[in-house]
């Protein structure tokens, strides 16, 4: 039954979407564009709770369950086990994917470009829609196996699995609505403040989650993963900071495009390329032609997703160089003189930093293919590679982001700025000191530190000057939201910022066989294996070293990391790590190997700095995005606006 | 009174600020300093070479015995005194390019390292000309830069776009029948490209491709229990990690690897006896494969430890200059004289 009825819903979906389509197209102000839209995300609504329901109640019939469910697979794990593979995580795309289309048919404003967004919305509907039918249809009836072999292992051991996927596909799906509004720029030519406005929303919208998503998801391979660290710069994890640096330029060039009426093509442009590289980094993931940790999943979806961005790619970029002319600045914008310490200079180098941030990210995790395609030797591009090509930039753009904010638009002159930098350059100046002659720094953090201190003192001082001049209770008001947003945003980031550098210089790694009474040692910790536990709970087995922490000779923590195997999924272990967060400092431990007889481990154990300062810091960035898409209720109502319209023509974020 | 006060004060926080700055370059070059005259450490050089054996990790974090090797020959080559860069050179002859984990400033391999710089270069030149511009507007309206900046910014202000004259002063409707033809044209084009990429890509049937003979359909299967017989070798699971490797070995009849890899892993599974009978053949075919004879020679060393020893011996005359097992090897022969 289910089978019969999760495909219906598929196809219904992508009848609806392609009337929808049609309808956008013919008559977009009657109620059957309304209609198709309601459909679109009622189908892919139904399907996903088919699914669930398919998982829930173990109907191994169902291709999808029987492959990726388990009889004693717990509740939790059985409801997030449906984005545990392929085919049922393209259905949570698409319920992101409708979700917007349906939100975007409602909020978008009335105006000229609306109908061609939709019908591009649509149709990246459809095709996703056709694509889950047609290429990964987890509805498909099989003959039923007894038992499932349930997730995948590294996919059931950790709670955030119920929430790093879904945030991270709300903010992929969400680039949808701007990558459709700046295609209905193109056609149109309408690029104006108001559809400014729109964009800035709907990528907000898209941004906030997204961020947060990056965040779990370093949080969740920091906690199953085993190794100690929390970004290895896996194409998994490039393919969802690419986007989110060019989401991040994007939001910061419509703040100029909104301000000065210039960027329109490179706004337009920026908005395109983030929702093409979200659809290239889940070709890349999904289609198993890089090689990552991640790469759960293998599948005949790679050829057709490929086809899809092909098709997407090459009607965007032409209609981009079709379009360019006529949303390029005109003849008096392009001689407008720029003020070199004015804000936009700073928003403009910053636009440049994160461009090439996404570029080199991208480039790093695409060179191996590259250099294999064009008849090349094999190179590997791993993380010193990264490293060395992104804290320059990083550091670059921390510097633009601490110093944008402390200009003004029209330049307050050379004096002005000195004075509100003052301060922070002498904190900045005062941590490089302090850390090179007492801590001993290496240079590469002590330039990092001293940006960070930079970065944190310049938000301080605009937060400062904010509230002096308008108050503390005029940021938490609408209008003051956005400045409050992005003033907290980046405060994020400069912390996350300390938190990377200190846990990038000062992680203390060990890894040691300990037998059963012995000890090791690391940053001050003492840890002692006091015994190895055996255990059984539905299906499945662990082996969990037993191990006391201590400090100064004092027993303060018991921490018990373990080796899971799950046998009815194919037996290979994985790693349980154990990890007691501190305010300054986390002990983490990892079992990688267990003695069969002589109840001895192999321990990996790491004392890494600031990491609960890093989670927060990410926490803050969201955070502040969110307050920002909250702020700022209209000062003066657009035409053509649809209810409470949320257009603020004013002084943006910053 | 006071002005003169702060004008003081200002003064002496300039000054203040001034020597900040100094105190934190002189930092920034004793930590310079002092981090060239640091000596290289061997997880410094392992951590920018690759484990030949694992998936993604590195030299620096594996506990293969491949890594474990890598790490005791940089080690002894450190102690003669050789440098980073030649240990690397030194690993990129033996395995090529892959062996490094940033790719070489070499070749092709240079667009890594310089198309980001072109991407930054591209990104500020729209910058870099409207800064000249404004130098050079203020050169000729003298001192008053403010004033044309803001002159500018009301412009702006006032011409809050005015997007359907754009729209229609752009030719109204035949402009637009012309525009639908142009997006008709490139709409159809999109598609072709699209279905060419996919079938191009492996064809969109769902189905797994029919022909059996083909290679590459069953490759990534192979590939997939080779990765999984490393993951069970690391996790310890010694048992699981033989039948893994069975499968890969089953299914790349051709290939050797996937039945060295069983070797040791039977060795690890204390059944060395299976080991030696599942090499000894292929010795019979590939007498001068050091690899071969490695894996043979530690399997035999428990199953029938003279012959083991030959075997090893043997080894150590074929392995080529550096092999990461030789120390190994020759240290255990040299232990058990005989």
């Amino acid at each position: 039954m289910i089978p019969l009825l999760g495909t219906l819903a598929l196809a219904s979906g992508l009848a609806a979407s392609a009337t929808g389509a049609v309808a956008w197209l013919r008559r977009p102000s009657g109620r059957g564009p309304a209609l198709a839209a309601a459909g679109v995300l009622c189908s892919a609504v139904a399907a996903f709770l088919l699914l669930e329901w398919a998982l829930i109640t173990r109907d191994f019939a169902v291709a999808f369950v029987a492959e990726h469910g388990g009889r004693d697979v717990p509740l939790y794990y059985t409801v997030t086990g449906l984005w545990s593979a392929m085919e049922g995580s393209l259905l949570l795309w698409l319920v992101m994917l409708c979700g917007h289309a349906f939100a975007a048919s409602r909020r978008l404003p009335a105006t000229q470009d609306r109908p061609v967004t939709m019908v591009v919305i649509m149709v990246v509907c459809g095709c996703f829609f056709a694509l889950t039918l047609f290429a990964a249809n987890p509805f498909e009836a099989v003959p039923p196996p007894a038992d499932g072999p349930g997730p995948d292992p590294l996919l059931r051991s950790h709670p955030f699995m119920g929430l790093h996927p879904p945030l991270l596909y709300l903010g992929y799906t969400g680039f949808c609505v701007p990558f459709a509004h700046g295609l209905a720029a193109l056609v149109t030519g309408r690029a104006g403040r108001e559809a400014a406005e729109v964009m800035r929303r709907w990528t907000l919208a898209a941004w906030v989650p997204l961020t947060a998503g990056v965040v779990l998801g370093a949080w969740w391979s920091y906690g199953v993963l085993g190794w100690g660290g929390y970004w290895e710069w896996d194409p998994v994890e490039n393919a969802s900071i690419i986007p989110w640096f060019t989401a991040t330029a994007l939001l910061h060039a419509l703040m100029v495009r909104r301000r000065r009426g210039s960027l329109r093509a490179w706004t337009v442009a920026l908005a395109v390329a983030t929702f093409l590289l979200v659809l290239t980094g889940t070709f890349l993931t999904r289609s198993g032609v890089v090689a990552s940790v991640h790469s759960f999943t293998r599948s005949s979806v790679g050829p057709v997703l490929l086809g899809v961005l092909v098709a997407v790619l090459v009607a965007a970029c032409g209609l981009l160089v079709w379009g360019w002319d006529r949303l390029a600045d005109g003849p008096h914008r392009r001689a407008d003189r720029l003020p070199p310490l004015s804000r936009e200079t700073f928003l403009l180098a910053a636009g440049a930093l994160l461009v090439a941030l996404a570029f080199t990210v991208l480039l790093g995790t695409l060179f191996p293919l590259l250099v294999q395609a064009v008849g090349g030797e094999r190179v590997s591009v791993g993380p010193p590679y990264y490293d060395r090509m992104t804290v320059p930039l990083a550091l670059a753009l921390l510097t633009a982001m601490a110093v944008a904010p402390l200009t003004g638009w029209r330049g307050p002159g050379a004096r002005a700025v000195a004075r509100r930098l003052a301060g922070p350059a002498a904190l900045a100046a005062a941590v490089v000191a302090a850390l090179g002659f007492l801590a001993d720094e290496p240079p590469v953090p002590l330039v990092s530190s001293g940006t960070a201190a930079f970065a944190l003192a310049a938000v301080a001082v605009r937060l400062a000057g904010s509230v002096r001049h308008r108050g503390a209770a005029a940021l938490l008001r609408a209008g003051g939201r956005r400045r409050l947003g992005g003033l907290l945003a980046h405060a994020g980031v400069a912390l996350a910022a300390v938190a990377v550098t200190a846990s990038a210089a000062h992680a203390t790694t060990l890894q040691t066989r300990l037998r059963v009474g012995q000890t090791a040692q690391a940053a001050g910790y003492t840890v002692r294996l006091d015994g190895v536990d055996r255990e059984r709970a539905g299906d499945e087995m662990s082996v969990a070293a037993r191990v006391t922490v201590l400090r100064d000779g004092r027993a303060i923590d018991i921490l018990r990391p373990s080796l899971v195997f799950y046998p009815s999924a194919g037996g290979s272990a994985v790693a349980r790590p154990a990890v007691r967060t501190r305010l300054l400092t986390d002990l983490y431990l990892a079992v990688s190997e267990v003695d069969q007889e002589a109840d001895e481990v192999v321990l990996r154990l790491a004392v890494n700095p600031l990491m609960a300062l890093l989670w927060g810091a990410g926490t803050t960035v969201a955070l502040g995005g969110l307050i920002a898409l909250t702020g700022g209720p209209a000062r003066r109502e657009p035409s053509g606006w649809r209810g409470t319209a949320r257009a603020r023509i004013e002084e943006p974020v910053g | 009174m006071s002005g003169v006060r702060s004008v003081l004060a200002g003064r002496l926080a300039a000054v203040g600020l001034a020597v900040l700055i100094a105190l934190s370059c002189a930092a920034l070059w004793r930590s310079a300093q002092q981090e060239a005259a640091a000596p290289v450490r061997v997880q410094d050089v392992a951590a920018s070479l690759r484990c030949p054996d694992c998936q993604t990790a590195s030299a620096a974090e594996s506990s293969s015995p491949l890594a474990q090797a890598m790490r005791a020959e940089i080690g002894r080559r450190l102690a003669l005194g050789w440098s980073a860069d030649r240990i690397r050179d030194y690993f990129q002859e033996r395995y090529g390019p892959w062996i490094l984990r940033s790719p070489p400033a070499e070749g092709l391999s240079l667009g890594a390292w310089a198309l980001p710089v072109a991407v930054l270069a591209a990104g500020c030149l729209p910058l870099a000309r409207r800064l000249r511009r404004a130098r050079g507007a203020a050169a000729t309206t003298g001192p008053t830069t403010p004033a044309p900046a803001r002159h500018g910014d009301s412009t702006a202000e006032r011409s809050q776009e005015p997007e359907n004259a754009t729209w229609q002063a752009r030719g109204g409707a035949r402009g637009r029948v012309r525009g639908a033809g142009w997006v008709a044209a490139l709409l159809s084009l999109a598609c072709g490209g699209g279905v060419l990429a996919a079938a191009l890509a492996g064809g969109p049937s769902p189905s797994p491709p029919a022909d059996p003979a083909r290679d590459d359909a069953r490759q990534p299967d192979a590939g997939g229990y080779l990765a999984r017989g490393r993951a069970l070798q690391a996790a310890g699971d010694a048992e699981q990690a033989v039948l893994a490797f069975e499968a890969a070995a089953a299914l790349r009849p051709d290939d050797r690897a996937p039945r060295y890899l069983l070797g040791f892993a039977l060795v690890k599974a204390g059944r060395a006896a299976e080991a030696v009978t599942l090499l000894r053949p292929l010795r019979a075919r590939h007498p001068d494969d050091p690899d071969l004879l490695l894996v043979l020679g530690t399997a035999e060393l428990t199953a029938d430890p003279p012959a083991g020893r030959r075997t090893l011996a043997r080894f150590l005359s074929l392995a080529p200059e550096g092999h990461p097992a030789v120390p190994e090897v020759r240290r255990l022969l040299e232990g058990n004289p005989r």
